[in-house]
Order: C-alpha cells, then sequence, then structure tokens
C-alpha cells in the first residue's frame, strides 16, 4: 500500500514539474532534431532536415566567391545556376568555349588560383593579395613548357616562357585581391591537411613537387601533415586579414568530402582521410562557432553521414556524383528558403541534372592516383 | 593565261559572294559562268543539310543540289575571328601583354571560335557525309575580321597585331586540315600594310562598311578561284 502511494506520489510531482515547464534532465525538452531516432533513423535519407541554420541572409543579388579544394567548384556552379550571383573575378578570353574554360581554370574558382587545399595556402594567397608577401619567382620546366608551382594546372599544357607565367600569376594574384574586396560571401572549402613546404624559403605548394612538373629535392622539399592548431590559426589569419580590407566579409565554410587520392602520411590512406576530415570539421565548426562573421555549411556530413550509404558517390567511393552534389546544394537553397524566405530559380535544370562529377570538377589531387597504378 | 578549264565548282557564299558575282559578270556570259554560286547573306548558310550527297533546306534553297556533279566545293567569306568577336578578340591579344591571357588559351579561344563559325560547320558536314568525295575548300572574308575595328580608327596602329594574325591563319588552317578541308588565304593585294597600318585596298565605297570588297576585288578572289581549280 505504502509502495502504490510512493509511485502514485512520484508520478504526480513528475506531471507538476512537466506541467511547470521544470525538466527532469537537459534532453527532456530538445527538438527531434536532437534525437538520432526521430531526427534521422525514422526518416528516409532524403527527408532527414534542419541540417543547416543559415547565419547569413544570402541574396541572389549578394557576391559569393568560392574558393578551395575540388568540391568548392559545385558550390559556384550551383550559385550560378540557381540565380545567384556567383563573382568570376578572372574571365576567360572572349571566343573561349564552356569546355577550354574548365580546361584553362577559368570560372572553375573565382579566379585561376587553382585548388586552395590549405588553410595555410589560403593565407599564402591572402598575403600575395594584399601584399603582405611577395610570391617567389620559381617555375617549373618541362619538356619546353613552363608551370606555376603555386597553380600546377591552371594552364594544361604549361606557360610558353617563364615571363608569361609570372605575368599570369601577378594577374591572379590581382583577381584574388578583387575578390576579397568586392565579395559578399567567401565561401572556402577546406580539403587537405596533408601539404608540401619549400624549407629554404618557407612557401607552400599545392601539389608535391615532382607530380605535375617540377623535380622532388628530398633537401628542399618537406612533408607537413598539419595539425588542429596551425590550420586553425592559419585560417584565422588569413580571415582577418580579408576582413581587415573588406569589413563586410562573411564566411561560409565547407569542408570536402571527397576522400585523399593518397597519403604520404604513412597511414593507411582510409584513415589517413577520416583523420584528415576530422581535423578540417572540427576547426571548420569552432571556428564557425567563435566568430558571428563564419558559418559552417556540413556539406561533408550530407554525403558522408552513414544515412548516405555511400549513395552519394561514384563507383570509386571517392569523387562525388551528380546526386550528391544537387542534394547537397538543393539543401544549401532550401536551408535558406526556410530561414529567410530566399528562393533560388534553377536557370539550367539540364545542366545540372546532366553533368558527370568526375569530368565536372578540376582536382589536381586525382593526379596522385597515377603513382599508385600498376602497385 | 591558263589554257585548262576550271573544274566543276560550287561556291557557297555569304553576303561577300556580291563582289565576286559582279567580276563574273563583268567578265562573263551567264552561260559560260565558270562557277556555281550559292549564296545567302549572313551566317546562315551554315544551316543547309548535307546528306547523301545532296545540299538541301526547306527555307533557304528552293531545289536540291546534287553536289557530287561538282569536284570542288568553295566555301567563302568566314570571318577571321568571327561575329564581333574579332575586335574583343584582338584587344585581348593587347592585354596578353598585361598578363590576362596566355598565348595557348588565346589560341584555344581562337579555335573555339572557328568551331562555331558557319563556314566550319557546313565544312563538317560535308567531311561527315560519307557520300562526299569533293576537294572542299574554305575561304576567309576578304578583310579579317580582327581588323574591322582597326578599320574604324579605334586604334591607332594595327599593325602590333599582324602576327597574331598570321597565327590565327594558320591556326585555322591546321584545325580545316582535320576535317579535311583546304583553307587559302586570299590574295595579298586586298590589303596593304604600308605606314604601320593595314588597310583595305578594295573597298566598297558604302558609309559604315568596313568588310565588303568592290568589283575590282571581286575580280582579284575569282582569280584566285580559279587559280585553284583549274589544273
Amino acid at each position: 500500500m505504502l509502495l502504490l502511494l510512493l509511485l502514485f506520489y512520484n508520478r504526480l510531482t513528475t506531471k507538476v514539474r512537466q506541467y511547470k515547464g521544470i525538466t527532469l534532465n537537459p534532453y527532456n525538452n530538445l527538438p527531434d532534431n536532437a534525437f538520432w531516432k526521430l531526427a534521422v533513423a525514422n526518416k528516409s535519407m532524403f527527408d532527414i532536415d534542419n541540417l543547416w541554420d543559415p547565419k547569413f541572409k544570402i541574396y541572389p543579388k549578394s557576391k559569393v566567391v568560392t574558393f578551395g579544394s575540388c568540391f568548392a567548384q559545385h558550390i559556384g556552379n550551383a550559385l550560378s545556376d540557381r540565380g545567384f550571383t556567383w563573382l568570376s573575378t578572372e574571365l576567360p578570353p572572349t571566343g573561349l568555349s564552356e569546355v577550354s574554360c574548365k580546361k584553362f581554370n577559368y570560372n572553375v574558382f573565382s579566379c585561376r588560383t587553382g585548388n586552395i587545399y590549405t588553410t595555410s595556402l589560403l593565407k599564402q594567397w591572402t598575403e600575395w593579395a594584399l601584399d603582405i608577401s611577395t610570391p617567389p619567382d620559381e617555375c617549373w620546366e618541362k619538356e619546353g613548357r613552363y608551370y606555376d608551382p603555386f597553380r600546377p594546372r591552371v594552364e594544361p599544357n604549361g606557360f610558353e616562357s617563364i615571363d608569361e607565367m609570372l605575368r599570369s600569376r601577378k594577374q591572379t594574384i590581382a583577381s584574388f585581391k578583387q575578390a576579397i574586396t568586392e565579395s559578399n560571401y567567401f565561401v572556402f572549402t577546406l580539403g587537405l591537411t596533408e601539404s608540401w613546404f619549400n624549407t629554404e624559403s618557407g612557401y607552400e605548394y599545392p601539389m608535391c613537387p615532382g607530380t605535375v612538373a617540377g623535380e622532388f629535392d628530398s633537401n628542399k622539399h618537406e612533408f607537413k601533415n598539419q595539425e588542429f592548431e596551425f590550420i586553425r590559426s592559419n585560417l584565422l589569419s588569413a580571415i582577418q586579414m580579408m576582413r581587415k580590407v573588406n569589413k563586410q566579409l562573411k564566411f561560409i565554410l565547407t569542408v570536402s568530402p571527397v576522400p585523399l587520392t593518397a597519403t604520404k602520411s604513412g597511414n593507411h590512406v582510409l584513415l589517413a582521410t577520416m583523420e584528415s576530415k576530422s581535423i578540417l570539421r572540427a576547426v571548420a565548426g569552432q571556428l564557425a562557432r567563435k566568430n558571428p562573421a563564419i558559418d559552417y555549411f556540413p556539406s561533408y556530413e550530407i554525403i558522408n553521414s552513414p544515412t548516405s550509404k555511400g549513395a552519394y558517390f561514384e563507383p570509386n567511393q571517392r569523387s562525388v556524383n551528380p546526386y550528391g552534389v544537387n542534394f547537397v546544394m538543393d539543401s544549401f537553397f532550401k536551408s535558406l528558403n526556410e530561414k529567410y524566405g530566399i528562393s533560388a530559380t534553377v536557370k539550367n535544370t539540364s545542366v545540372v541534372k546532366v553533368k558527370k562529377s568526375k569530368e565536372d570538377v578540376v582536382c589536381e589531387e586525382e593526379l596522385l592516383a597515377a603513382f599508385g597504378d600498376g602497385k | 593565261m591558263r589554257s585548262s578549264t576550271p573544274t566543276k565548282t560550287l561556291v557557297i557564299a555569304n553576303s561577300h559572294a556580291a563582289a565576286l558575282q559582279c567580276a563574273m559578270r563583268s567578265r562573263y556570259n551567264s552561260s559560260s559562268f565558270p562557277l556555281k554560286m550559292i549564296a545567302k547573306a549572313g551566317p546562315e548558310f551554315g544551316l543547309l543539310d548535307i546528306e547523301n550527297g545532296v545540299i538541301s533546306h526547306s527555307e533557304l534553297l528552293k531545289n536540291p543540289i546534287d553536289y557530287l556533279q561538282f569536284d570542288n566545293i568553295i566555301i567563302y567569306g568566314l570571318q577571321l575571328l568571327s561575329r564581333t568577336n574579332g575586335g574583343k578578340w584582338i584587344k585581348q591579344v593587347r592585354d596578353q601583354d598585361a598578363g590576362r591571357f596566355s598565348s595557348a588559351a588565346l589560341e584555344n579561344a581562337a579555335i573555339d571560335d572557328l568551331l562555331s563559325t558557319s563556314s566550319y560547320q557546313l565544312a563538317k558536314k560535308f567531311y561527315l557525309d560519307s557520300s562526299s568525295s569533293c576537294r572542299v575548300i574554305c575561304l576567309p572574308s576578304p578583310y579579317p575580321g580582327e581588323l574591322i575595328l582597326a578599320q574604324k580608327k579605334q586604334w591607332e596602329n594595327i599593325s602590333d597585331n599582324k602576327g597574331w594574325t598570321q597565327k590565327i591563319k594558320n591556326i585555322y588552317k591546321s584545325e580545316f586540315k582535320k576535317i579535311d578541308t583546304e583553307y587559302h588565304h586570299l590574295p595579298k593585294e586586298l590589303l596593304s600594310d604600308k605606314n604601320n597600318f593595314t588597310t583595305h585596298q578594295k573597298f566598297l565605297n558604302r558609309k559604315e562598311d568596313f568588310s565588303h570588297i568592290n568589283e575590282m576585288g571581286g575580280e582579284l578572289v575569282l582569280d584566285h578561284i580559279l587559280g585553284m581549280i583549274t589544273p
């Protein structure tokens, strides 16, 4: 009898506390999206929503620039295809077809920087653009053509002369500065932690010398697998420099969902991929949490989470397929619409649907796969 | 003077056909015209259908033409760097000095531009028609498109770009060769490079027309063509 009375009293007090809004523990009143079962397990992978709460009201007329790893290219394309203003500050010569533009790296990123895989490379480009440091004169020669060590694949067959290469780089640096000063939003996709430095002068290469062109010299070229604090401080520093010249500039960080082509870390490439992406994701998350001018968009999670079951990858389990790209970008625009009522207009559905992701992206790092062939 | 008669030739041309037609009229009776010509102003002739040895088009051509009866097909009027792109493009050559573009990117732009021209597309249709056994020749318009803006006095000295004009011609030659088409320049006499300025020598005296040649120019082109098709 006493036991029944105690049980009744306990239930009664629970009901009263709930009625008064007093929680029993911090999880009681959380929204559905805080629970895996409600937000994920009970839903189809296509119905999982509320993944992004955009910080910024990006209007179609807002100028957005995109840089970073290969995946950033999809964001630029999607913005253009959906009627948003993707700013390209280094325009191709008149007459160059869309296919050739891609070949010559025009309209791939907002200017012809090529892939900026690491945050330290972003800082390096920013310092060059803002005259904080000067780019070195280093040039790679291969079969009579000249390659820019900092954009080794922007010219498919290299430049005609060293002079042409240096003048072209100068133009890209000027265009990068224009991207910083004229845009409203700077989208940066973090791609890699693994990097290559010149030990004599301290500058960084986007690709290991000797892969695309140039010669590898173990006395001069050093591998560095970047760690959290190094990545965070370089990114923050680059952002601060850019905001110094454009106070209104806001940043949207993403992490590339594309696994590494090859690793020099000594680990299995799968482990190296997971470790690298985890660090990059943690850096992006921390900066976005602490800085009102920085947001994080979860393209990485949308593609890579277990709910997707790898469906958004091509058979090589590395390249993101067009469905994945579309789903990510649809989530981006859907979130903007839900929060701010800004709707995207699809300008060119056929292009969005037909594009083959492997052909669609320009990814220097993929060249590394060639060194694994036949092994 | 050549003693042989010209081989049978069909000329497909745009508005540049007019000067050629005038030249033929002044030199021959219509029954002895050495060339059969079909012409349509603008880029529309690129739309002609070429299939099984027949040229046809429901709107552009009243009666289909069996082109296999001809030894040569001449496509006349290709503007080096087509449409309005010519002037823009050559300006880019100047920008090249400032590092904006590499020579390879400019060359590719010239090729891409060529591939979009009516002349190239028509030549390609002949190439793709399995019945085709004719010799196909492409001739540019008398005055290179990239020089038109210079003629309008927008630049003081066009001769800086002459190297590029030659380069474009070489690019075109090589691209046409890929589709079994010969590309020939027009007679040098049509242009002059006196005083560091490339000018038209046989202008049709018509206001705001910086492109077309007069009857004398037409005669030069006619002789040029006859030289190519007479054994």
